[in-house]
């Protein structure tokens, strides 16, 4: 991603997890990317060297997709399966507006040599109560009581 | 084992800065059931936890969405993985924890 100069925002478990907020650890990495064409085709690139693969509800591998700025048209949730774990890309994450209104309030950190653009707990928060799934409420008592007790 | 129920509540009480006593008080019950839903002993009906919601001045709200097994398929995902590989990634998300405590720390 950096190696690309992606515009992003982590989001989700793992940006809890960036966080130290004790929700249970998560495999999957999950991304809010800027929308624009520049920023879609380097992504793209990215992903292609990432050798990730599409995956669809129902089948555990993924399938092969054309990669390139074009692949994210009209998508606003994709799935991918990477040689590094499984990798999610959504443009409008539950309770948000995407990128923009996600990097307002996101920290940037240091970790293995790169910046990553991290959504605020409050931020969090906001999708998960939006998500309305089940696992979510549970993450959602975690990520308000730390941040009742830590602030961001 | 808490229940979604149980979470649902203990968020509603959150929300609105209620004991367990006053919420079970506003919502017509008692504070060890109350307690019981919380820690999952006891699962309410989608009335009772209804009524205890909105005694916490909320709206329960249920929308139906298209089933997504993502979850179920990361957690097929990580058990396919080698044992190396999940230490790698428990010990990774260990560091990453205790980064992210450590600036914590600093910044205080």
């Amino acid at each position: 991603m950096a190696k690309h100069d992606i515009r992003y925002v982590v989001i989700g478990g793992m940006a809890a997890v960036l966080h130290d907020v004790p929700v249970p650890r998560t495999f999957d990495f999950d991304i809010t990317p800027k929308r624009s064409q520049v920023n879609e085709t380097r992504l793209a690139t990215a992903l292609g060297e990432m050798g990730a693969k599409l995956r669809a509800p129902g089948l555990d591998e993924g399938f092969e997709i054309p990669l390139d700025g074009r692949a994210f048209k009209h998508m606003i949730t994709m799935t991918f399966v990477t040689k590094y774990g499984p990798f999610d890309v959504s443009f409008r994450p539950d309770g948000t507006e995407g990128y923009e209104d996600l990097a307002r309030e996101a920290t940037t950190i240091q970790r293995f040599g790169v910046e990553i653009r991290v959504a605020s707990v409050r931020d969090i928060i906001r999708s998960k109560a939006a998500s309305g799934r089940e696992k979510d409420a549970a993450h959602l008592l975690i990520l308000r009581r730390f941040l009742a007790e830590h602030g961001e | 084992m808490s229940s979604w129920a149980g979470h649902l509540i203990k968020l509603a009480r959150m929300e609105s800065g209620l004991t367990q006593r006053e919420l079970a008080l506003r919502a017509g019950t008692s504070q060890p059931t109350i307690a019981a839903y919380e820690s999952g002993r006891k699962e309410p009906s989608l009335a009772t936890l209804k009524r205890i919601v909105r005694g916490a001045g909320l709206e329960l709200r249920i929308r139906l969405a298209k089933y997504d097994d993502h979850d179920e398929w990361v957690r097929r995902y990580e058990e396919r993985l080698p044992a190396d590989a999940r230490d790698r990634a428990r010990r990774v998300d260990e560091e990453l924890r205790e980064t992210a405590r450590a600036e914590r720390g600093a910044a205080r």
